[in-house]
């Protein structure tokens, strides 16, 4: 029992990313591949044993359309911000900005779910205010499930708990993921994520 | 039905694993050494997918309460039926009320035990590989029991050529292979390197390649890819890795080449020989 890979790859800025987000869904529809994703990677696997020939992917790549008029489904998650924690207080340092200030930059955006990877469900938000990008740990801590956290210019939030770099803002009760689920993560690439101060609901 | 009566903390459920929800972030969760894998179904007659126990370090013990016909495969180690020795490579019956003790492995580090039938357990996203946060249990312990499925037929045991488990790991080019120094290359592929350690996630490998690559965007990962850390070791990915990554990938194993790394101990030398294989393809 043999799996091929192909890499489809672009040049950064040509294609959009509902176009890869619509692509890598379209390819998992496909009996025997399975497909993921990072910025401008896709890789397929062809998983039945069969060789997967570049040609085949190619033609289904090219003549892929996506639907530019698809409405993303939006998720609000409610936060418990952890203001005293050491992570908050990193940020905060990092940033010059009172928790008040951090809180509200980060429930003003809307995010958007750029890819699962990492661990089980583990979405990659786009979206994060420039105030709030910083530098990932340069030494992991144990970070515990429901984490909302925030490294470089992406938030994340941890479905487990895990070894992690990322500095946590807060908490959420929100499921993530479920093994039991025919989709197991509950976040899909594409999808719109709203954070909402659970302090104020 | 059988019954595990000690085992250590790495013996799990295997299978084939679970290769459709990478884009959820699933690891593949296959087996560490494929070819062991299914040697070990092959023997006894099964289907070459069927959930097999899966350990590392030996250290298992089972009682079989039903007659039953297994093999063991993978590491080289000593394991008895009823304090008798048993060799391994070999399709075994044995009866009811049996005891099969696994000692540690001499050589290498994964085992396979087979049963004729396969091994019952709830599939889920389309795999009996325990998982942690997947399956309800991450492993198996002592105490377990087992129930084996049954096919039609009896069983047509088959034979399997035992793998070659020597230190030399053909590589191919990963698809960062060019961002590395070509003198770096060679030094990584002249050099006799050596595991540090490993678990079913990666296997770490000291090169000490002092290069200037850092990290990379993420990009989707593979068991078999091996990428080049920032402080220059390089890491094998293996079979429970994850799905994405973000070190430049610059060698690809194949399958056969991933189970005989799998099976070099910590300590143990390895040394990378680059095939001359260009197109880049990972065979899981």
């Amino acid at each position: 029992m043999t799996a091929y890979a192909i890499r489809i790859t672009w040049e950064p800025g040509t294609q959009s990313d509902p176009w890869r987000w619509q692509l890598v869904h379209a390819l998992n529809q496909i009996e025997h591949w399975s497909a993921n994703q990072g910025p401008y990677e896709i890789l397929v696997l062809e998983t039945s044993g069969r060789d997967l020939s570049s040609a085949t992917i190619r033609d289904f790549v090219l003549d892929f359309e996506p639907d530019f008029s698809l409405t993303p489904r939006t998720h609000q998650i409610a936060v418990r911000y952890d203001v005293s924690s050491s992570d908050f207080s990193a940020v905060q340092e990092h940033t010059n900005l009172s928790p008040k200030e951090v809180i509200r930059l980060h429930t003003a955006g809307v995010y958007v779910v750029d890819m699962i990877g990492f661990l089980p469900g583990f979405p990659y938000l786009k979206g994060l205010p420039v105030e709030l990008h910083i530098p990932r740990k340069s030494v992991p801590t144990r970070i515990n499930p429901g984490s909302i956290a925030i490294a470089g210019n992406r938030c994340g939030i941890y479905p487990r708990s895990s070894p992690g770099g990322w500095h946590v803002l807060g908490h959420t009760q929100h499921v993530l993921f479920d093994p039991t689920a025919d989709q197991p993560a509950i976040l899909q690439p594409g999808d719109q994520v709203q954070f909402v101060n659970a302090a104020e609901i | 039905m059988i019954q595990i009566t000690s085992c250590n903390a790495h013996t799990r459920l295997v299978d084939q694993g679970r290769m459709n929800f990478r884009d959820s972030g699933i690891p593949h969760s296959g087996p560490m050494d494929s070819l062991a894998f299914y040697a070990a179904n092959q023997l006894v007659g099964n289907d070459l997918s069927a959930c097999t126990i899966e350990m590392a370090l030996g250290d298992l013990e089972i009682q079989f309460n039903a007659d039953v016909t297994f093999a063991i495969t993978g590491a080289t180690v000593q394991c008895t039926l009823d304090e008798k020795r048993i060799s391994i490579h070999h399709a075994i019956s044995a009866n009811s009320g049996s005891h099969l003790k696994i000692f540690r492995p001499s050589q290498g580090v994964w085992n396979y035990v087979s049963l004729w039938g396969g091994i019952k357990s709830e599939s889920i996203l389309g795999s009996q590989s325990q998982f942690a946060g997947i399956t309800p249990q991450s492993r198996l312990s002592a105490g377990d029991r087992l129930e084996l499925g049954l096919y039609a037929s009896s069983h047509r045991p088959g034979s399997f050529p035992q793998a070659d488990y020597g230190s030399l790991i053909k590589v191919q080019q990963g698809p960062e292979f060019h961002l590395l120094e070509r003198e770096l290359m060679e030094h990584v592929l002249s050099k006799r390197l050596h595991v540090l350690t490993g678990d079913r996630m990666s296997k770490l490998i000291n090169s000490e390649v002092h290069h200037d690559l850092g990290s990379i965007p993420s990009v989707p990962v593979l068991p078999g890819i091996v990428q080049i850390t920032p402080n220059g070791q390089l890491l094998a990915l293996m079979s429970d890795c994850q799905t994405t990554g973000g070190y430049p990938r610059v060698f690809v194993l194949d399958a056969v080449n991933r189970s005989k790394l799998a099976q070099r101990s910590a300590g143990s030398p390895v040394q990378f020989v680059l095939d001359k294989q260009t197109v880049w393809s990972s065979h899981l």
